[in-house]
């Protein structure tokens, strides 16, 4: 998606998003974690009604996959969605908590899911709060996980959408968003 | 006094990092998942600071704060905001609510500390271990009494030669004298005119500086109206006249949480000496339990073998001091170590009385004790 059709529907440039999204995912791993990113590069996302046939897993992986997800809404409405392998769940809720893999499996997967779902807050926070900076004033959905395989989250093509790939801990990560103005 | 914090996140994961952020600190975290938690955990528990989220179900953080500084009770509790939600508009909503100040997330475990730090006197777990105060150490007690003589009897009866008291008359003598030395413990009778005693009780646990300070109430023995409203408005003891001063001064040293073990045990050369005082009263018997593993354990661990229970000061055996020697012996023979009594007549006499020391042997002095080992 080039910046002059991207303008069609929203008040922003690529590379300010990029640099947003980028922002958002660094600061968190490098305050929270202590893990350094590395950020891949970015692909437009395709929607439903662009498609023939099903579309592709954003994460494709023959392992179990754990998404986050955040929304917001307000002069700019959308959602971020965190994709990661669960082994890279657990490895960044390990590392988040302060706690072993011992203490992680006696608590079980709730506090996996917790820890990601305010991963994901606090990363749709920081991007959040840098578009309401811009004078797009929004508040943020309650987190919710998604789990499984082999499945994809469809949005249609009315709306921007931009998939954004880094690399943590030598594994994937991927920061899915979708937006548009605000009613 | 250890202080509190009360953290309030729908995030079991931000209330764990608050808690480790703090582990290394004296202080207490309690935890809450929305605002009407919050709210019931802050009337219970009156914390000292508040760490609290914005975007929670059932109620949120703008919500809980509104209602928090709409209560006389609770809105003098200082509040930091620890959210997500930082834009402009947002953090001026929130500052003009009356918080204190806001992080915002993700945020550095550091930063949590130095501003909690601001507002909050946070000391390190080992540096308030360290200074934990021993009887030889000095310590003030204030006793608030219009009856000099009163204030004379008290000055007499305690024992312990490094407690100072201080005696003031009034209400505005109590504030004079809190605004240049903070005592340890403060003593109001309950019979100063005019209910004074809850007023200043009141204006005390209002004040910064004396809000952890232990405030004990002076009360007439039979008056036991008197003693069940002081209790109900939270004097952290009472105290009955006439005075049992072994009673008052083992009550001082449990609200400071001084160590008092050096008046029950001693090593000697050879073995470990565990004096039983005068009045083997509950508190007193209680005190000594507190210390009975630590200390022995301590003893076996410096190569001690042997423990002579000193028994012979005791006025009245009964049977909370027999519990404490059979606990006492069992702890011993679980160490394997050599124990003897060293009691006096009447003391063997009374024990005869007794199904579990009935057949308890003493000796006379401690050298004979020790002889006999």
């Amino acid at each position: 998606m080039t910046d002059d059709l991207i303008q069609d529907k929203l008040p922003f440039s690529l590379e300010e998003l990029e640099g947003m999204v980028l922002e958002a995912v660094v600061k968190f791993f490098d305050t929270m974690v202590g893990v350094p990113v590395q950020y891949e590069g970015a692909k437009a996302g395709a929607g439903y009604d662009e498609l023939e046939g099903p579309p592709p897993p954003v994460l494709p992986s023959t392992k179990t996959v754990i998404v986050g997800m955040v929304g917001f809404i307000g002069l700019m409405n959308g959602v971020i969605n965190l994709y990661m392998e669960e082994d890279l769940a657990l490895r960044l809720t390990g590392s988040f908590l302060g706690m072993s893999d011992e203490e992680l499996a006696e608590d079980g997967p709730e506090v996996i899911h917790d820890t990601l779902g305010e991963m994901t807050n606090m990363i749709v926070g920081t991007f959040k709060n840098s578009i309401s900076d811009k004078g797009f004033q929004c508040r943020m959905t309650v987190p919710s996980i998604l789990r499984g395989t082999n499945f994809t989250i469809e949005t249609p093509s009315t709306v921007f959408r931009q998939i954004y790939s880094f690399r943590i801990l030598n594994a994937p990560f991927i920061a899915d968003l979708t937006m548009k103005p605000g009613e | 006094m250890q202080l509190k914090i009360l953290t309030v996140d729908d995030s079991r994961a931000v209330r764990i990092i608050v808690r480790k952020a703090f582990k290394t600190y004296n202080v207490e975290i309690l935890e809450a998942a929305n605002g009407v938690e919050g709210l019931a955990m802050a009337a219970k528990n009156l914390p000292d600071l508040i760490l609290l989220d914005v975007t929670m179900p059932v109620m949120d953080g703008v919500e809980m704060l509104t209602k928090l500084k709409a209560d006389p009770s609770l809105k003098s509790i200082p509040v930091i905001m620890l959210t997500a939600e930082a834009g402009r508009e947002m953090v001026l909503k929130i500052a003009k609510l009356g918080i204190r100040d806001y992080i915002v997330k993700p945020f550095k475990e550091d930063v949590l500390n130095e501003k909690v730090g601001r507002i909050i006197d946070l000391r390190p777990i080992t540096e308030t271990q360290s200074k934990r105060k021993t009887l030889s150490d000095p310590c003030e007690i204030l006793i608030v009494e219009d009856k000099p003589v009163i204030i004379q009897q008290i000055t007499s009866g305690i024992r312990v030669p490094t407690w100072k008291i201080h005696g003031v008359a009034s209400t505005g003598e109590t504030i004079d004298y809190c605004q240049k030395a903070i005592p340890d413990v403060i003593i109001i009778s309950l019979s100063l005119p005019d209910e004074a005693a809850y007023t200043l009780f009141r204006l005390l646990r209002s004040n910064m500086k004396t809000k952890y300070v232990p405030v004990f109430a002076l009360a007439v023995k039979t008056d036991l109206h008197a003693q069940q409203q002081a209790q109900q408005f939270g004097f952290s003891s009472i105290i009955t006249k006439p005075i049992d001063y072994e009673e008052l001064e083992t009550k001082v040293a449990k609200s400071i949480n001084l160590d008092t073990s050096e008046r029950y045990f001693v090593q000697e050369s050879e073995f470990l000496l565990i004096r039983l005082p005068e009045n083997a009263s509950t508190s007193s018997v209680n005190e000594i339990s507190a210390y009975l593993k630590p200390k022995i354990s301590e003893a076996v661990d410096q190569g001690y073998s042997k423990v002579i229970f000193d028994v012979h000061s005791v006025r009245n055996v009964n049977m909370v001091l027999i519990k404490l020697l059979v606990d006492s012996m069992q702890i011993c023979q679980e160490l394997t170590l050599s124990y003897s009594l060293v009691g006096n007549p009447q003391i063997v006499q009374e024990c005869r009385g007794f199904e579990e020391s009935k057949d308890w042997k003493f000796h006379d002095s401690i050298d004979q004790a020790k002889a006999a080992f």
